[in-house]
């Protein structure tokens, strides 16, 4: 009998700071309308100097784990664009930090904003063959920030935040249960967007989007050859697309609609996007760019926000990571979703950020930066505010203390 | 394949994306900008009428085109270089 495998649990860590756009924009001398209109993000999630993609990808899991999850996970891939060594995984510290049982695969990938799903999509199908142990389940985490960009035209789009989920096999998935073998992969070699040093993320934002859509035209078209002819709007009750910015989903919904629908007015297409993909931006508009988190981001603001969603409703879901690799899968939402959606507490998380100034986000983007690769490194913890007093001591968050002839120190707070 | 038929094409995306614009008013000697598209339009016009054209056209290319017909241009050049390459003219 075939397995049915799923997202058990979902949990996503938005950091601990915020930047309003509006502030930003004044800054920059840059239209808030492109920023709140044409880009849809209105806040950007920034990092304390004490945080890196280890401490926010276990800040994500923690709380979400029970003991019998900890003694039930056997394998654990993080996947990330930032990572902190080029040798030792993040994987490493997650498993130690989440107190997981010391039979666990784990390993760390990179592709771009790819690497959660082609996280999720592996674990998925070791649930599924037949040799996961029975009970077995899978963490995959994605955590990523961006480096510094103060003043480059894609300032707008930046952000950090990881993203946990929680893979097992069950008679009924209680967030989310993927279709297997409902996937179309389209894959092209080209340099977008990249990372040639730990301290450099640059590239062509503009080839970036060509290649973006060019992939979301031939994941889907794969889709098709290997599901069969579908009616689009029928056949998806709900859409999520990567979005290195919400906007983007806009333009990706649209470019399939023209393609396999008569629905093409721009009054009309807004409106079926409206309906079907627009609650999935909930929290991205707060957030920002969360690479490889995006759709994982999405599908939680989706769940939580979309009023009429129905357990059963089928969801197309389309990734794509520089580089290139991109693939268009479907999913079921899952009998429990909202109440999943709703433990995770994301909104009480973004509320509870700290907002911060333009000066201050330079600052911390800047101390980062200098920190990044170095070889001794002690955060800043009164960087302003007491910040670290106030949302760090006594919560149990990880934190990055020293780095210090390279080894880094994490301790809880 | 015509220039007049590879300018429809483009402007048919080209109405798609920007509010109160109609084929009749469009001018190929200007620039899509003029009529208020913005990079992220742009890219959705240039992008859905090569999907639509089966051709692809390196972004480099793109770059230096300065109008419409410009991109007409590039786009049916493009084509009939696949046109020609292609076994039995099948496109």
């Amino acid at each position: 009998m075939t397995r049915r495998v799923g997202i058990e649990k979902l949990r996503v860590y938005p950091t601990t700071l915020s930047l309003d756009m509006d502030a930003l924009c004044a800054a920059r001398d840059h239209d808030p309308a492109d920023v709140h209109d044409n880009l849809m993000v209105d806040r950007r999630a920034v990092n304390p100097p004490w945080e890196d993609a280890v401490t926010m990808a276990v800040n994500a899991a923690a709380p979400m784990l029970t003991d019998e999850d900890r003694a039930a996970i056997q394998l654990v891939i993080v996947g990330s664009e930032t990572s902190v060594d080029q040798e030792k995984p993040i994987s490493s510290w997650v498993h130690r930090y989440l107190g997981i049982q010391p039979h666990c695969r784990n390993f760390e990938i990179k592709h771009a904003c790819y690497s959660g799903t082609a996280g999720v999509q592996m674990a998925t199908s070791w649930l599924a063959s037949g040799q996961a142990p029975r009970g077995a389940k899978a963490l995959v985490i994605n955590s990523d920030q961006s480096l510094i960009a103060l003043g480059e035209p894609y300032e707008f789009v930046c952000g950090a935040g990881a993203a946990a989920v929680l893979l097992s096999s069950s008679p009924e998935p209680d967030f989310l249960e993927l279709e297997l073998g409902k996937s179309g992969v389209y894959a092209n070699e080209v340099t977008d967007v990249f990372r040639p040093t730990p301290r450099v993320e640059t590239g062509n934002s503009e080839t970036s989007l060509y290649s973006y859509l060019e992939a979301l035209a031939g994941a889907y078209a794969r889709y098709v050859d290997v599901v069969g002819e579908v009616d689009f709007d029928a056949f998806f009750q709900r859409n999520v697309y990567h979005v290195p910015f919400g906007g983007m989903s806009f333009r990706a919904h649209k470019a399939l609609l023209q393609e396999y629908t008569a629905i093409t007015s721009r009054a009309d297409v807004r409106a079926h996007w409206a309906r079907k993909v627009r609650p999935s931006l909930h929290y991205t508009r707060q957030i920002g760019g969360t690479y490889g988190s995006s759709t994982f981001l999405a599908l939680l603001g989706l769940v939580e926000t979309a009023e009429d969603l129905v357990s059963g409703e089928r969801v197309g879901i389309f990734a794509y990571g520089s580089g290139s690799c991109a693939e268009f899968y479907s999913a079921r939402i899952g009998a429990k979703a909202k109440a999943v959606a709703e433990a995770a507490g994301l909104q009480t998380l973004c509320d509870a950020r700290r907002p911060i100034s333009v000066a201050e986000y330079e600052a911390i983007e800047r101390e980062r930066d200098e920190a990044t690769a170095a070889r001794d490194v002690v955060p800043r913890r009164g960087c302003a505010a007491h910040w670290y007093e106030e949302l760090y001591a006594g919560k149990r968050r990880l934190v990055l203390q020293r780095v210090d002839g390279y080894y880094r120190h994490y301790e809880w707070s | 394949m015509t220039h007049e038929q590879v300018t429809s094409v483009i402007i048919k995306h080209l109405v798609r994306s920007i509010d109160e614009l109609t084929p009749e008013t469009v001018d190929v000697k200007k620039s899509m900008k003029d009529y208020g598209a913005n990079s992220l339009d742009i890219v959705e016009v240039v992008s859905a009428s090569m999907r639509e054209l089966k051709v692809k056209v390196p972004r480099a290319e793109l770059a230096t085109i300065t109008n419409i017909d410009g991109l007409a241009t590039v786009l049916l050049r493009v084509w009939n270089e696949k046109q020609a390459a292609a076994p039995n003219g099948a496109g």
